[in-house]
């Protein structure tokens, strides 16, 4: 049994074929007293002792953009595989961030290597089992770099698993598709959404190891300092983003596989003496506007005036004023084309006339 | 005990393991964990010395200095810019004598501005007197850290210890580690010392001392030389903590790593985080019936001679792999290194050096195993007059 074969389970697997018991590693933590499992939980876990040696270790790929929280779900899952290494150590994770210059509304990329054998490779996956696409406004180029031709994808999403599937041109790939967006913010009733436990909820849909109780474990690990209610909540995400999981069978559409197209970089001869660039002053040029998840809207009639949300709180200079009629500065709106939605704004407004609402709530009004 | 953490908290750890009395310092990246870690856990009560946050890492390094020659346990963290900015502090310590630990997250200098790793950044001090271990993971981050207190400190040696982990790619690569129990701790606190006893301490009061000697052409070279000793030293401080951490707790690497060398005819070196991408290519030419090592410099000063000597003489040839670009150089400093150690000696491989991986850039497996494959024909480099770069777009042919 190879890692590609069980991560098409969840469409492939004969449902009459049980796990088979009692699985070993149930046996090492009983006998170190440690976690108490039930008994899904206990049949799950014993997938791992089912993999040979030597099978390369499961890469996974987080897209997402900075402040999503794709790094802390990353580390999340080697949290997890740490709280079954306490119990029987035989796996072994890693969870590499890559981060560009910018941080926040950044896209980023965040690698994890899964495996049974110790993980001592350091460098960047090129081959990529699972994608996770915390935002799919990313370019495709980037997204679906290292993919093959059993990749999995974990997409959070509104929209329909097909639609999503033909705009990215997924034929023939596994997509599982979940709106973390939405249920992390019914959830967290954060200001912004953070839809990391969201997805690590979708991700045990095909991880089925997993679990949602050592999932929940993780996240009552990583929060408890925060205390018990950012923990209930985030558990409680996680768990809706289990339930709430569309799996859709690449299969069922005809569209071809695009090849991955990358730009073509320049030789060392061909880049100007010590990197000069030949440019001025065309910042403005760069549309950061699609960095942004959420975006801030306005209402007019809440609004004083303050001018408290523009320059230096507004980080990228988004905010239109004008003088008014009595002579002062006015509010008028925000520049949507460089606005990254940050959420500076929304939050230092003193009389709650900022809000921040998703960019496919945006569109859809 | 299981811990999850990146290389800046493993380092952070081994410094709150150790019972550091100063940590005075200023962030950057990919170092900056590495002093969140020490001010938060100062808040929570786990870090129980004095946490001061500088103006700058000429202030920090200088700090941590002045604070060792009070007689106090100290170690601090930078790297890139931040660390050539501290170079002038840093370099005072072997002559003062300050066993200062420094934890180094390698990331590559600038023109341009890179955050990504490469060991350009600790290389210009490494004749500058100090101890310098390679980390390959998280793990020997803590490890060899906690070991570097006393490495450091023992009357023996009296000089800084650098533990040097990739940046990005073991400071912030999150892994499964160990570290040590409360009973560990406990033990390994007896071993160091509580507290680091300096032989002359400005704040002993009952033998008051005084520092910053001036020193005319008459006693230079006498001084250089006692740190020169001390570095000879540390050969066998260094094998004395290694073995006693591996007799205690778990293995660790000493001075190298070899794998699969014994009966290999050519051989790759290597230092850092690469040594796992190199292991999975001799793997895989090891099936394909090629007889092929690798070996891992873990203590690049004191360069291990004799170590090197024994696993490499008898090889037909040998590729070492810089993480350091050398320019108008024969050599890369690793190079420099295997070679200074293999000369003078007819079993002496050819050696090929390399240049690869500056700034974050991958090493693939498969550029690993052409430089394997390279070896079989010298006669194809062997007049060559610097390292050969890896990767380079529009550049050398392996």
């Amino acid at each position: 049994m190879t890692i590609f074969t069980c991560l098409w389970y969840d469409i492939d697997r004969d449902k009459s074929k049980k796990w088979q018991s009692p699985p070993s590693l149930y046996r090492a933590m009983a006998d170190k007293g440690g976690l108490k499992m039930n008994q899904k939980t206990k049949a799950k876990i014993s997938y791992f002792d089912k993999l040979e040696s030597n099978t390369p270790p499961v890469t996974v790929v987080w897209h997402a953009r900075g402040n999503q929280g794709a790094v802390g779900a990353s580390s999340n899952i080697t949290d997890l595989v740490a709280l079954l290494i306490e119990l029987h150590s035989i796996y072994d994770a890693t969870s590499a961030p890559i981060f560009g210059a910018a941080k926040e509304g950044e896209p980023i990329r965040v690698y994890n290597r899964i495996g049974k054998d110790p993980i001592e490779v350091f460098y960047t996956p090129t081959k990529l089992d699972v994608i996770i696409i915390v935002d799919p406004s990313i370019a495709r180029n980037i997204l679906l770099q290292g993919a093959h031709k059993d990749t999995v994808y974990l997409i959070n999403t509104d929209k329909d698993p097909e639609k999503i599937a033909r705009e990215l041109k997924l034929g023939g790939r596994r997509i599982v598709t979940v709106n973390a967006t939405k249920i992390a913010r019914e959830e967290l009733k954060t200001k912004r959404s953070h839809p990391n436990t969201t997805m690590l909820g979708a991700l045990i849909h095909i991880f089925p190891f997993f679990t949602q109780e050592l999932m929940a474990k993780t996240i009552e690990k990583t929060y408890e300092e925060k205390g018990h209610a950012v923990v209930s909540t985030n558990q409680k995400a996680m768990e809706r983003g289990y339930a709430e999981v569309v799996e859709f069978d690449g299969r069922k559409i005809d569209i071809p596989w695009e090849e991955i197209v990358q730009p073509k970089l320049l030789a060392w001869y061909e880049i100007l003496p010590g990197g000069a660039m030949p440019a001025v002053g065309n910042f403005s040029l760069n549309k950061t506007g699609t960095w942004r998840t959420e975006r801030p809207v306005w209402d007019p009639e809440k609004c004083i005036h303050c001018l408290s949300c523009i320059p230096p709180s507004c980080p990228d200079d988004s905010i239109f004023t004008k003088i008014g009629q009595d002579g002062l500065k006015e509010f008028v709106g925000f520049d949507y084309d460089h606005c990254k939605g940050c959420g500076v704004c929304a939050n230092i407004c003193p009389v709650k006339a900022i809000r921040m609402i998703s960019e496919s709530e945006a569109k859809n009004e | 005990m299981v811990q999850p953490g990146d290389g800046n908290l493993m380092a952070a750890m081994a410094t709150v393991h150790a019972n550091t009395g100063v940590v005075a310092g200023f962030q950057i990246t990919p170092s900056t964990q590495f002093f969140e870690h020490i001010c938060e856990w100062k808040r929570t009560g786990f870090f129980k010395g004095v946490v001061r946050t500088m103006n700058g890492e000429d202030d920090a390094f200088t700090a941590s200095w002045q604070a060792s020659k009070c007689g106090v346990r100290t170690a601090n963290s930078s790297c890139s810019q931040g660390l050539l900015y501290a170079s002038q502090p840093i370099m005072c310590l072997s002559g003062d004598r300050c066993p200062v630990v420094i934890f180094v997250a390698n990331r590559a200098i600038s023109v341009p501005v890179n955050i990504h790793a490469d060991h350009s950044d600790i290389m210009p001090f490494r004749d500058s007197g100090g101890i310098m271990f390679f980390a390959k993971n998280a793990q020997e981050v803590y490890d060899l850290g906690l070991l570097s207190f006393k490495i450091g400190e023992d009357p023996r040696v009296q000089t800084w210890v650098g533990n040097n982990y990739d940046g990005f790619e073991i400071s912030h690569t999150t892994s499964i580690n160990k570290i040590l129990n409360e009973a560990g701790v406990e033990k390994i606190r007896d071993y160091i010392g509580l507290h680091y006893k300096r032989p002359h301490s400005m704040l002993d009061m009952e033998h008051p001392t005084s520092s910053g000697a001036l020193v005319l052409p008459n006693y230079q070279m006498e001084m250089k030389y006692a740190v020169m000793q001390a570095m000879l030293n540390s050969n066998e401080v260094i094998t004395e903590a290694t073995n006693f951490w591996s007799e205690n707790f778990w293995p660790v690497h000493s001075f190298i790593e070899a794998y699969e060398l014994e009966d290999a005819e050519y051989a790759v070196v290597v230092m850092g985080s690469r040594f796992g991408t190199v292991k999975e290519a001799v793997k895989i030419a090891r099936r394909a019936g090629k007889k092929v090592g690798a070996l891992r410099i873990v203590c690049f000063r004191p360069f291990p001679v004799e170590k090197v000597r024994e696993s490499l003489f008898g090889k037909k040839a040998v590729a070492v792999l810089d993480r350091m670009g050398a320019y108008g150089s024969p050599m890369a400093p690793l190079c420099e290194s295997v070679v200074g150690s293999l000369i003078n000696d007819d079993r002496m491989p050819r050696v090929r050096g390399f240049v690869d991986s500056l700034g974050g850039r991958i090493l693939a497996v498969e550029q690993v195993l052409e430089i394997i494959q390279s070896l079989e024909h010298p006669e194809k480099w062997n007049k060559a007059i610097r390292p050969t770069w890896v990767g380079v777009r529009g550049g050398d042919t392996i």
